[in-house]
Order: structure tokens, then C-alpha cells, then sequence
């Protein structure tokens, strides 16, 4: 569904990604680790088109994929960003109705129940300022902000930071029962641990280039993965 | 004494009105694009004109002659806007501020050589009558003005509170990485912004038009005192503005009546000097109040 | 001919030619344009050379106009000390309203100078006893530098010969000032304000200096106006005038030496020549205001330069000669090296806090690796120890002084320097100029030496050039030494980089993530560079992701985790730590 070939980019001078290829297929929770500094939350950036493409090519469902950011959401792509970036100063309702800005009227409300059926605790704080909630409730909140959009790809970066580790658990819960509605996901992680539990396959990333790739299982017990975080 | 207070804030009150009016186009302006529009004088004084020659030329009645007046002026925001800040926005932001100055200068200079650099009153359908209401004289005009500034500062900030766009702005302008993560067109949006902003203003001027004159060097103080506003206000309450566009309206007044005509335009430097020296990066970033 | 050469020619035309012109109304065309200069340099100073966006700086242009009126008129000074006099009024004037106004950031700090612009121009137009309100100060005395008898030389002349001299010594006493660590200051300052103050330059010492200077400047060119003309009012304070002398100065060339003269020369005569368009002025101007901004904005002086690539700006020394690339001689930290500690430091941010407990001692001569995942707090750590930040709480010492709380300028002298996780640099200096910059630390400050060019002076340009050398030689930068940061490769900035924070004579080095970026070869060539910048006694804390190098090349590990230390000690030690590998490849989540 998703496939990124020989993916070039960088900020200013500095090249960060050096020839990325990855492929997300439909119904697939597809994982890309590594420590930081790597480049993961850049390839989410690429894609979604807030960081210019520099050589290489995206493509989603079949078709070239450009690399500007509101087209991007409308092909059926959605990002929630590294931090969850939530406008604060707006009642967590109003997020969700901003997620889905490129909706028809129409289909908002069966969004909202879809999102407050798969997050009950946002739903009792949906008039509440975002600001004011919890890491874990605003984490839930990007996340349903996320799905309003209707996408068909869901990008998360870095989902678990900053939260405790009951709430993690919970987060692998939501993420597959997101697949479960049909929605396919690309998980940036730091915690490899979380990522190769929850995914089906993954890439890990070292300095710009996808050094090993393969379904979870077996990465999860591979020392190579260890060494590519620890540099041993 | 008393009287002659009571007057000066109740014409202040409506003089604040418009300034606020003004300011809440500089404010939106500011608040997405990161840029002071230098012509939001000049665009002021364009509804002015544009709502003169409606009235005057084309005959339109007063109230329609406004709104023509603010769509035309979009019109030239939205040109501005292409021409003289698109171009420019990823230069050092003092290139905006030069380039959007150099275009005030230029519409100045136009409007002197349109309609000449004497003052013209804007003909209203508003009776001379004074109303009088214990020791305060209003006029029919007055205060159909004031209520019209009212019902239009609390349009724009119903748009920005309720409708998709109006959300679209505030998100663009809290966190734009983020609004453009929503699949919000940027590029449209600043247009649209830099359009209503104009509009705003011209509005203000259309109804100042018609309560003194247009002329074409009118536009270069309310620039400033809109600024002082925003400053006041803080950026993105228009509460805060509106309520700072009162006080500034009054304490004006009272310092015309009080002190001296020659020392009114201080009030508002001065007050947006000290407010800036308390807080030097201005009262809240965009968001921290409510709308 | 030599640049000397030209600038004398041109000054002395400037200052006879115009006696050939016929007509009366010219030379006062021409004499108005040169004084309208003063202004124009001036704000050349604080905008061109210093960076600062003072949008209402034209002002003090009126206001020393009205300070030496006043002087002559009403305390009856003689015109040739009035005029001095009122330039150094001016200059206490703008040095009040510069303390307010630089307490202003970004956008608010132009438009607050334009509040007190008008301010001053309310104020004139008002406070009728002293500026006699809009009609302004009348009958105001010429100045004469020749007695009334010698009818020969008129008074435009003499005007004209007085006006282009003062400009002439401004002239020479700004370009020996741009030749020194003043004028390098400046430029820091204004490429990149958090570098130069990291790098020990006080940015509000150097952007008040340039604004005082202007501001004396352009008081200096009022005075001459009021003298002149004869008369002065409120609106030489105006807006108008505001607008114009931008026009001038970005349409001449700001940043450049020539560029406010020629500016004001051709826009104070452009306009006569358009008299048929006399009312569409603005218009014009605004038109010709776009245009520069548009497609020329270095100005004039720019194209000109442009069209001569040959003479373009060039460094304060000729290219250093190709020595061999022989081991080349370390430098050695100019400060006395010491011990960093750091003891229970903590730092909050609006409910977020991002460093709790940090207690950590850095002994001289240690190379030390700080690493942690990703929002651990280290770069935060970083600003606290360099000054960017200041600790919530806990202490930082360095050689057993404080320095938690300091200004990274005061940091940066005790011996203190760091290198940026992105490039940070002078794009538009040559490498071997963005390393001179640096040694503002060790460099001779004074004013008057570099105006003077004494022996003082001459003895520390003179060892800043064998440093520059030496350290060119070291980051092996020394056959690109003239070429502009920008067009630098991403290895070569990263290297210029530590040469920079070699220069400043720190004895103590932070690099942030410095391998960013590099490939394996140039990843060990930095390596390389910092073992031998252990062996010459410098302290090194490095933050890295690339654990390879990391894990080689470190004495010492501290491992940050969520803003707390949770391992200090061997980097074999640290890879085989339980509570490392858990912060790094994240936890189990079976049982929660």
C-alpha cells in the first residue's frame, strides 16, 4: 500500500536519510526502530510532507504520492506527530473536529463515535481544554485526532514516550485494535521492545540507512538489534 | 465637568470601538503569518475611499456601500498579499516589514493622486438630530456605528471560534507543523487570513468614514494604535483586544478633554511601551486565552 | 588604484564638483543629500553592520537637529561647538531609549523604537516651550568656517567642505573599527547572536554601541541640517522621513561602507530630477523601495560588487600559504583548566521537569560521553552548564566558581565553550574569518587601539593571526580558508565548528552530537582530533548517538535517562548495565 523507495532527505546541509526503502501492505502493523539521532521521526516527516524530499519516490495505493502535506491527508494518510502536538488551548473536541478538516460534514459524527467508542475516557473529557489532561488522555487524544481523518494508513511517532508502563501497555492494546478497524499503521519507536510486541514486521534504522529488516519474531531475539542500539 | 467627562468616554467608547475593529485584522494578520502588515493603515483608509465612492459615484446606500467597501479591499489584501509578501516570507522577516511599508507609501501616494489630499465626509442616511440622554448628546449615527463595530467584532470572533476556517486559523497559528498534519492548505489560508485582516480594517474605516472623514494620510496612526492594541490585548484574545480598544478609546477621550488635543496619541505609545516593558515578548502567545 | 585612493577622489569630487553647477537650487540639492548621509550611516551602523531592526532609529537625526537649535539659540553656543554638543545629546538620548528598547524582542523591538519615535515627535510637536511646537525653531545661525570678507567661498561651499570631511573622518574611523574585533563583534552578532554570545561576545554590550554610535552619528548630520537650512520642526522628525532614509540606505547598500553615501546622493537627487512626477514621489519611491527589496537587495553597492568578483569583499589578511600537512601544532586552552561540578541540579519547564538530581564531577583532561535516549535531558544539561539556561535549582561549578545562572557570553570567558547538535556558524564569513571571530576572547577590545592602530593593537592582530593559522592547520581547513562557511561541505563545517570553539581558548569543550551526519571516515578523523585534544589538556564532554565511536573513544559514560543519571562509570561497564539496556531498547510490557 505504502512504499518508499531510495527515500533521500535532510534539513539544510545535513543529509539524514540516505536511500530509505520500506513497504507498509494493507492490514499490516509495520514497525521502524532504532536509537535516536537515526532518522525514523524524519521518514515519518518525509511522508507526510513536512520535510522536502530530496531524491527517491512514495508511493500509496499504486499512485505517486506529492510531497505536500494537506494532499497527503487526502490521499488517506495520517500522522500523529513525535510529542502529540495537540492544540492545547482547544477543548479536546475541537481537536478531533480539526483532525478531520479535509471530512465532509456529513460523516463527522460517525467519525466522533468510531473514536469515542475506541477512547471512552476521551469521550467524558471531551469538553475539557487539552491542556489540561494527562500525558496518557492527550497520547489517546492525538491518537483519535489521528483517526479522524478516516485514514487508511496511520503513522505514530513515538507513541510511548513520556508515558508509564501500564499506559504502554494499554497502547499496544488500542494500536492493534486500530488495525482491527482496518486501518494499517506505521510505528515509530525508540522502546524496540514495545515496537517488535505489537508489529508485524520491522525495519530497523542506524544513521540514515535500514541496516536489517524481518517479521518481529525474528528480530526479537536477534543481537544484532542490541548492537545496533548499544554499538557493541 | 462631570458632563464634559461622561461625553468624552462615551465618544471615546465609540472611537475605541473601531480601533479595536482595526486591530483585530492587524492581530490575525500577525498571528499567522508572523508578519506586521505596514499597509493595514493604508487598507484602512482604502475602505474609506471605497465606501465614499460607492456612496458618492455609484449612488449604493450606506450600509451595502460598507460591505462592498471591505470585499474590495480584500481584494487588494489578497493582491498584497501575492505580490509584496508571499514572495518574501522566507527572507528575514524586516524584508516583510520594508516591503509592506514601501506598499503603504505607495497606496498613500495613490490616493492623494486619486481623490486629492483634502478631507471627504462620507454622506450618511442618518438624521443630524441629536439624541439626548441626561447631560450626553449622541446622534442617530453614533450610535447605529457603535452598534454596527459591535455586531462585526463579534462576527469575526464567532468565526474563529466556531467555523472549520476560523479553527483552521487559530491551529495555524498555535502550531503549524501540527494544523498542516491535519491536511490544512497553508498557503490558501494565509491568503484567506491576510484577506479578512483587510477587510477588518477597511470596515473600520468605511465606519469611521462616516462619522468624521477620509483623507489619505488617515491611516497612519490607527496603524500604531492598532499595533498597541495587540500588544495590550495580547495576540489572539479579541476579548483582550476589544476591551484594551474601549480603554484606549476613553482614556483618549479624557485626555482631549482634560489635558491637551496636542497629547492624546501618547496614551496609546505609552501605555504600549510600559505594558512591553513588563512583559517584553508581549502578553501571551497566541491561545492562552479562550478564543 | 587602491581603495584609499578611490574613497579620496570621490569625497574630494563630492565635495568641489558641485561649485561648478550653476544654480543655486543644485547645491542645495546636493548639500542636502550628503547631510541627509549622516542619517543614513548612522542607521548603516545599527541596522547594516550590527543587525538590528530599528525601525524608528531616524529620529535621532531631528533630534540632534533640535538639541544643537537649541543650543545655539537659546544658550547661545557657538555653532561649532553646538553642533558636537548636540551630537552627544543625541547620543544620551538614544543610549535611555536604546536601554528600554533592547529589553524588546523580535518583532517588538522595531516596532517599539517607531512608539518612541513618535513619541518624540508628539512631544516636539507639543512641548511648545522648549521646541516652539510646529512652527518649529526659526532664525537658526549658519555655520561659517571662513569670516564673513572672504565672500569668495560661499557658504554652500564651506557647508559642503565641512559636511564631506566630518564624513570622510567617520568614514576612516568606522573602517578601522570594522577591522577589528569591534566590527567582528558586530557582524557575529548579527549573523548569529546566540553564537557570538557563546563564543564570550556580549551581544547587548555590542548592539548598545552600535546604537549610540549611530545615533551620535546621525545627531551630528542634524546638527549640520538645522545649521543649514536655518530651521528645524517636527516634521524632520516624521514618519516621512523614517521611510526615506530606509530607502536610502537598502537601495545604496546596507552592510557596506559606500553604500549610505551613495544611497543618499542618488535618492536626494532623484527626486529633483523627477520634479515632473513631483506628486507621485511616493509612489516612486515605494516602487523603487519594492524593486531592491525584490531583485536587488544587497543595493547598489551590492551590484556593483557583484560585477567585480575579483574586489569582493576581502579578508582581513591574504590567503594563508599551503604548508605541509605536517603534524600540525595544538593549540592549547588559553584558560586555566579545572574541575566541572555539577551538584544536585535540577530544571523545570511549565510542569515538565526535564533534569532532576544531576550531580557530576568532570575532572581536567577527562573525555566523557554523555548519552541517553531520546527527551533524556541532554541537551538541556548542556544549555544549564553553557549558560543558555539557567538551573531551577543545584549548583554548577567551573574551577571552583559558579557559574549556574551566568549569561553564556560571562561563561564562555571563565573558560566554558560548547559546539550546536545543528550547524551553527557565520555563513557569510570566510572559514578562517568565522575562526577569527572567535578569539574575541583573547583579542585587544579597546576602541581606541583599533582606531589608533597602536602597538597594542597591532602585537594582538598579530598573535589572533598565528592562532587562526594554528588552528586552520589542526581541522585541516587551511586550502579553504577563504571560502565563505556556507559553500563549506558538511564535514568541513562540522570540523570549522570545534575550530571555532577551539579559538575562544576554553579550556572545557561540550560538542553536541558532533558525528551528526558524518560518515565513518570523517567520524574517525574526529576521533582522532578530540584524543589529541585530550593530550594538549583540554576536558571534553561529547553527546552522541553513534555508540561505536562513543564506546572507543570515551574515558568515561554517563548514561541520562528521563532527566536522571542512571549510570556513571567504563563504557564496557555501561554496555552490559542492566538499566542501560533497558533505557535504551525500553521495557517489557508482558506484565503491567
Amino acid at each position: 500500500m505504502l512504499e518508499v523507495i531510495e527515500l533521500h532527505a535532510g534539513y539544510g546541509r545535513m543529509a539524514v536519510l540516505h536511500g530509505i526503502s520500506l513497504t507498509v501492505n494493507a492490514g499490516e502493523i509495520v514497525s521502524l526502530i532504532g536509537s535516536n539521532g537515526a532518522g525514523k521521526s524524519t521518514t515519518l516527516r518525509t511522508i507526510s510532507g513536512l520535510v522536502a524530499l530530496r531524491d527517491g519516490e512514495i508511493r500509496f495505493k499504486g499512485a505517486a504520492l506529492r510531497n505536500r502535506p494537506a494532499e497527503v491527508v487526502q490521499s488517506g494518510i495520517s500522522q500523529v506527530p513525535e510529542g502529540r502536538r495537540l492544540f492545547s488551548d482547544m477543548t479536546v473536541h475541537e481537536n478531533l473536529l480539526l483532525g478531520a478538516y479535509t471530512c465532509a460534514p456529513g460523516e463527522l459524527a460517525e467519525r466522533l463515535e468510531q473514536v469515542y467508542d475506541l477512547f471512552p475516557r476521551v469521550r467524558e473529557r471531551s469538553r475539557q481544554h487539552a491542556g489540561s489532561l494527562s500525558g496518557g488522555e492527550q497520547q489517546m487524544v492525538a491518537i483519535g485526532r489521528g483517526l479522524m481523518a478516516k485514514p487508511q494508513l496511520l503513522m505514530l511517532d513515538e507513541p510511548s514516550m513520556g508515558l508509564a508502563p501500564k499506559l504502554v501497555a494499554q497502547l499496544a492494546e488500542i494500536i492493534k485494535r486500530i488495525r482491527g478497524l482496518g486501518v494499517s499503521v506505521l510505528l515509530v519507536e525508540q522502546n524496540a521492545r514495545l515496537a517488535l510486541e505489537i508489529a508485524d514486521r520491522a525495519y530497523v534504522l542506524q544513521m540514515g540507512t535500514i541496516v536489517t529488516q524481518g517479521p518481529s519474531a525474528t528480530l526479537r531475539g536477534d543481537p544484532f538489534v542490541r548492537r545496533a542500539y548499544l554499538g557493541l | 465637568m462631570f458632563e464634559l467627562a461622561l461625553q468624552q468616554v462615551v465618544n471615546g467608547l465609540l472611537v475605541g470601538a473601531i480601533y479595536a475593529l482595526m486591530a483585530m485584522g492587524l492581530m490575525v494578520i500577525l498571528g499567522i503569518l508572523r508578519i506586521i502588515n505596514m499597509a493595514q493603515g493604508e487598507l484602512y483608509m482604502l475602505g474609506g475611499y471605497f465606501c465614499y465612492v460607492a456612496v458618492v459615484t455609484l449612488g449604493v446606500g450606506y450600509f451595502p456601500a460598507v460591505i462592498l467597501a471591505m470585499i474590495a479591499t480584500a481584494g487588494v489584501g489578497v493582491i498584497i498579499d501575492r505580490l509584496a509578501v508571499r514572495p518574501l516570507l522566507r527572507r528575514p522577516f524586516y524584508m516583510v516589514f520594508l516591503s509592506t511599508f514601501a506598499v503603504s507609501m505607495m497606496l498613500e501616494n495613490g490616493a492623494e493622486l486619486v481623490w486629492g489630499p483634502d478631507p471627504q465626509s462620507i454622506p450618511s442616511p442618518f438624521s443630524p438630530m441629536p439624541i439626548v440622554i441626561g447631560p450626553i448628546f449622541l446622534t442617530s449615527q453614533k450610535l447605529f456605528i457603535f452598534a454596527v463595530a459591535l455586531v462585526m467584532i463579534a462576527a469575526f470572533a464567532a468565526f474563529l471560534r466556531w467555523t472549520r476556517s476560523g479553527m483552521a486559523i487559530r491551529a495555524l497559528a498555535r502550531d503549524r507543523d501540527a494544523a498542516l498534519l491535519m491536511g490544512i492548505d497553508a498557503d490558501r489560508m494565509q491568503s484567506f487570513t491576510f484577506g479578512l485582516g483587510s477587510a477588518l480594517a477597511a470596515g473600520a474605516g468605511a465606519l469611521l468614514g462616516a462619522m468624521f472623514n477620509v483623507y489619505p494620510t488617515m491611516g497612519q496612526l490607527p496603524l500604531l494604535k492598532g499595533f498597541a492594541l495587540v500588544v495590550m490585548g495580547g495576540m489572539g484574545s479579541v476579548v483582550g483586544v476589544f476591551v484594551s480598544g474601549l480603554i484606549l478609546g476613553v482614556a483618549e477621550g479624557l485626555t482631549a478633554g482634560f489635558l491637551s488635543t496636542g497629547y492624546v496619541d501618547l496614551v496609546a505609545f505609552v501605555t504600549m511601551l510600559a505594558v512591553l516593558m513588563v512583559h517584553p515578548e508581549g502578553l501571551s502567545q497566541w491561545g492562552k486565552s479562550r478564543v | 588604484m587602491s581603495r584609499a585612493g578611490i574613497w579620496l577622489l570621490s569625497l574630494l569630487a563630492l565635495a568641489l564638483l558641485p561649485s561648478l553647477m550653476p544654480n543655486a537650487y543644485v547645491q542645495y540639492v546636493i548639500n542636502s543629500s550628503l547631510i541627509l548621509a549622516f542619517a543614513t550611516i548612522g542607521l548603516n551602523v545599527i541596522f547594516g553592520y550590527a543587525g538590528q531592526h530599528a525601525f524608528g532609529f531616524p529620529v535621532f537625526f531631528g533630534v540632534g537637529a533640535y538639541a544643537s537649535a537649541l543650543l545655539a539659540t537659546q544658550a547661545i553656543f557657538p555653532v561649532g561647538l553646538a553642533i558636537p554638543f548636540g551630537s552627544v545629546i543625541t547620543g544620551a538620548v538614544s543610549a535611555v531609549i536604546g536601554f528600554f528598547s533592547f529589553r524588546l524582542r523580535g518583532i517588538y523591538f522595531g516596532v517599539g523604537t517607531i512608539a518612541f519615535a513618535y513619541v518624540i515627535y508628539i512631544i516636539a510637536q507639543n512641548w511648545v516651550e522648549l521646541t516652539h511646537g510646529p512652527m518649529g525653531i526659526p532664525l537658526v545661525p549658519p555655520l561659517r568656517l571662513l569670516p564673513e570678507s572672504v565672500g569668495v567661498v560661499g557658504r554652500d561651499v564651506q557647508t559642503r567642505i565641512a559636511v564631506v570631511s566630518t564624513i570622510a573622518i567617520i568614514i576612516f574611523g568606522l573602517d578601522r573599527l570594522l577591522h577589528s574585533p569591534i566590527g567582528r563583534a558586530w557582524h557575529a552578532v548579527r549573523e548569529n547572536e546566540s553564537l557570538a554570545s557563546s563564543l564570550g561576545i556580549s551581544p547587548l554590550h555590542y548592539q548598545m554601541a552600535a546604537f549610540v554610535l549611530g545615533a551620535v552619528i546621525s545627531g551630528l548630520g542634524g546638527g549640520f541640517y538645522a545649521h543649514y537650512v536655518g530651521f528645524i520642526s517636527p516634521t524632520e522628525l516624521g514618519f516621512h522621513y523614517i521611510g526615506v532614509v530606509f530607502i536610502m540606505l537598502i537601495a545604496g547598500g546596507a552592510g557596506t561602507l559606500p553604500g549610505p553615501i551613495i544611497g543618499s546622493v542618488v535618492f536626494g537627487v532623484l527626486p529633483e530630477l523627477l520634479r515632473v512626477a513631483e506628486t507621485a514621489r511616493n509612489l516612486l519611491l515605494g516602487l523603487i523601495l519594492l524593486f531592491c527589496i525584490a531583485v536587488v537587495p544587497e543595493g547598489l553597492t551590492g551590484i556593483w560588487n557583484r560585477l567585480r568578483p575579483e574586489r569582493k569583499a576581502a579578508s582581513d589578511r591574504p590567503s594563508v600559504a599551503t604548508v605541509p600537512d605536517v603534524a600540525a601544532e595544538i593549540v592549547s586552552p588559553a584558560t586555566q583548566t579545572g574541575e566541572l561540578k555539577l551538584g544536585g541540579v535540577f530544571k523545570r519547564f511549565e510542569g515538565l521537569t526535564a533534569l532532576s538530581d544531576v550531580t557530576l564531577n568532570v575532572q581536567p583532561g577527562e573525555v566523557v560521553g554523555l548519552i541517553g535516549p531520546n527527551g533524556a535531558g541532554k541537551t538541556t544539561l548542556f544549555n544549564i552548564i553553557t549558560g543558555m539556561l539557567a538551573p531551577t535549582g543545584g549548583d554548577v561549578f567551573y574551577c571552583n566558581r559558579e557559574i549556574g545562572g551566568l549569561r553564556p557570553y560571562s561563561i564562555a570567558a571563565l573558560g566554558v565553550t560548547r559546539t550546536y547538535q545543528i550547524t551553527s556558524l557565520f555563513p557569510e564569513l570566510s572559514t578562517q574569518d568565522n575562526i577569527r571571530v572567535a578569539t574575541h576572547l583573547r583579542s585587544c577590545r579597546s576602541v581606541l587601539a583599533a582606531l589608533l592602530r597602536n602597538k597594542r593593537f597591532r602585537d594582538s592582530e598579530a598573535a589572533i593571526d598565528q592562532t587562526v593559522d594554528r588552528i586552520l592547520q589542526l581541522v585541516r581547513l587551511q586550502s579553504r580558508c577563504d571560502l565563505p562557511a556556507s559553500a563549506l561541505s558538511y564535514g568541513d563545517q562540522r570540523r570549522l565548528e570545534i575550530g571555532l570553539a577551539l579559538a575562544t581558548g576554553a579550556g572545557l569543550i561540550l560538542l553536541d552530537e558532533p558525528a551528526a551526519g558524518l560518515n565513518a571516515e570523517e567520524t574517525d578523523e574526529l576521533c582522532d582530533l578530540i584524543r589529541r585534544l585530550r593530550a594538549a589538556g583540554f576536558t571534553i564532554i561529547v553527546i552522541e548517538h553513534d555508540m561505536r565511536m562513543v564506546m572507543g573513544l570515551c574515558d568515561r559514560i554517563v548514561v541520562l535517562s528521563l532527566g536522571r543519571i542512571i549510570f556513571d562509570g567504563t563504557p564496557t561497564a555501561a554496555a552490559a548495565h542492566p538499566d542501560v539496556i533497558e533505557a535504551y531498547l525500553g521495557t517489557e510490557t508482558a506484565d503491567a
